[in-house]
């Protein structure tokens, strides 16, 4: 039963990509990518939300709170909510430099304002690096959902079906597909969380349930703890919106106040996180034995849920990994055939977006394979390299004279230094390692300007930016 | 400026910078322990704050036709 209810959702997705498409000619590279700068403010609102709450949400959360306790919930809730006001500011001028460098990436930004390929190239090969855990982190996810649901199959064959699906939805209308679809996993996503945290508190109550849990994990958080928690809480939150597909999803908006409405009604759409906090706990009030932290979601599932709702269940958290893939994917077609094989003509650029985008889940796909890993640690890695690109971002948006050589040693020694810090763990007090890691960005990239001579990085136009509204 | 410190300053002050406090109380609230009540209440407060910046100051931005 959960599995037909299950395969009715996925073929609905399928049928909503395929409305996305209907009655349009053949798409050209920016409706593929940023749907033509058409969308207004729902739309951008569900795909940022559908972006945003990846199966990490359902998966990576409760796993994270069952394995380490409140510090990693604290976090996790906080360092997203905090982004938002950052995309409420950072956003709009995103979308502003997007327009004015008729952008489809993140790369393409610097490009336009710096105009240097070696800058260029640095962003661009290193979001895909660091983008690859993003993507083990869907995998992951995927794999605890669908064997929520009793399918009992290698997780390599799990890992190639949703692979397929990802790649299926991207080629039929590319975002417009992605858009369509995020609205009906948004709705099923609440719908299955806020279903679980009710019967949560119907069968066991909501106080029994924290209090039982407390004999298991303290609510209490240790110095080291907290020092952890607030430092990744401002780390994470500033690295949200510099994500290649985040600064692609402002792209797809109408305006810069589509966004900035968005934005506003974004961290209401939290408010399902306590039915999720009351699930995660209740796995470990009840003690359930896991096979591994990420299914502690759905072990309250299946023990509190008819077999029909957990079918719905696993269709909400297979489609927000699925949705996140397709994301990611369509970030990433276009950095390399844009930013990194240059020179290649437009028309040609959607063809061959598919066949990197092919490569990309192939990559992912073996990590996952290989490396099995708490999906908390996956988002932090990815963070450690993305959030160096924000110095950059910032330089311009903001149309600052800074040289493309410092930049680009700038985010050079920042993700060493993260890559660094990974592997040899030395104890930093708890102070999240990526954020020292964006302090010595900048302190490079502003020494490095200096003794350069701090010469423009190329003639600007002025009378384009005397319009700005942004002017203040 | 007082637009920056609405819609950055009072969210980032209450989820970071009390964060220490509000994990040092060890009450309930309505079942749930104090640290996840005060994150859930900032859910609220914080699209409050974004909400107050855009109907102060951003609503009128005219948009740029170009």
């Amino acid at each position: 039963m959960a599995t037909l209810i299950f395969a009715g959702f996925i073929l609905l997705s399928v049928y909503l990509a395929l409305r996305a498409r209907g009655g349009r000619g053949p798409q050209s590279v920016h409706d593929f990518f940023v749907a033509s700068r058409q969308f207004g403010a729902w739309l951008v609102f569900f795909l940022a939300a559908g972006e945003i709450y990846s199966i990490g949400t359902m998966v990576g959360f409760p796993g994270g709170i069952y394995a380490k306790g409140p510090t990693y919930g604290v976090w996790f809730l906080g360092y997203i909510l905090l982004a938002y006001p950052v995309g409420y500011f950072l956003g709009p001028r995103i979308w502003d430099a997007g327009k004015r460098y008729n952008a489809i990436t993140l790369p393409d930004l610097f490009k336009g304002h710096f105009r240097s390929r070696f800058l260029e190239l640095v962003v661009a090969v290193t979001a895909i690096v660091f983008l690859l855990p993003w993507g083990q982190l869907q995998f992951t996810g995927l794999v605890a959902a669908l064997k929520g649901l009793g399918w009992n199959f290698q997780p390599l064959w799990l890992i190639c079906f949703s692979a397929m699906l990802a790649f299926v939805y991207i080629a039929i209308a590319g975002v417009r597909a992605s858009a369509y679809i995020a609205v009906l996993k948004d709705v099923l996503m609440v719908a299955a969380i806020v279903v679980t945290g009710v019967a949560v508190a119907w069968e066991a109550g909501v106080t029994p349930v924290f209090q039982a849990a407390s004999e298991h994990v303290s609510n209490a958080m240790s110095t080291q703890q907290l020092t952890f928690a607030m430092t990744t809480i401002v780390f994470q939150s500033l690295g949200m919106y510099v994500m290649p597909f985040g600064v692609q999803n402002f792209f797809t908006a109408k305006s810069a106040a589509t966004i900035r409405r968005t934005q506003v009604a974004m961290p209401l759409y939290m408010l399902m996180y306590p039915f999720l906090v009351l699930a995660s706990y209740y796995a470990i009030s009840r003690n359930i034995e896991l096979a591994s932290p990420n299914e502690a979601f759905f072990a309250a599932v299946t023990q509190l849920l008819p077999s029909w709702l957990v079918g719905l269940v696993a269709a909400g958290a297979a489609l927000s990994g699925l949705l996140v893939l397709a994301g990611i994917c369509l970030a990433l077609g276009p950095i390399v055939t844009r930013n990194i094989l240059s020179g290649m003509p437009e028309h040609r650029q959607k063809a061959s977006s598919k066949v990197v985008i092919v490569l990309y889940l192939l990559g992912s796909i073996v990590l996952t394979l290989l490396t099995p890993n708490l999906m908390l640690t996956l988002i932090n890695m990815a963070y450690y390299g993305v959030t160096q690109f924000l110095p950059g971002v910032i330089a311009v948006v903001l149309r600052m004279r800074v040289r493309a050589t410092a930049v680009a040693a700038g985010v050079l020694a920042g993700q060493g230094l993260a890559l660094v810090l990974y592997y040899k763990n030395p104890d930093l007090g708890g102070v999240n390692l990526g954020l020292i890691c964006l302090v010595v960005n900048v302190a490079v990239m502003t020494v490095l300007n200096v003794l350069l001579g701090g010469r423009r990085a190329h003639a600007m136009d002025p009378g384009v930016g005397a319009l700005s509204p942004y002017k203040k | 400026m007082f637009r920056l410190l609405i819609g950055l300053g009072l969210p980032y002050l209450g989820v970071v910078g009390l964060l220490p406090w509000a994990a040092s109380v060890e009450r309930y609230v309505l079942g749930v322990p104090f640290i996840y009540g005060w994150i859930f209440l900032w859910f609220v407060l914080t699209s409050a704050c974004l909400w107050l910046c855009w109907t102060l100051f951003d609503r009128h931005i005219v948009e740029d036709p170009a």
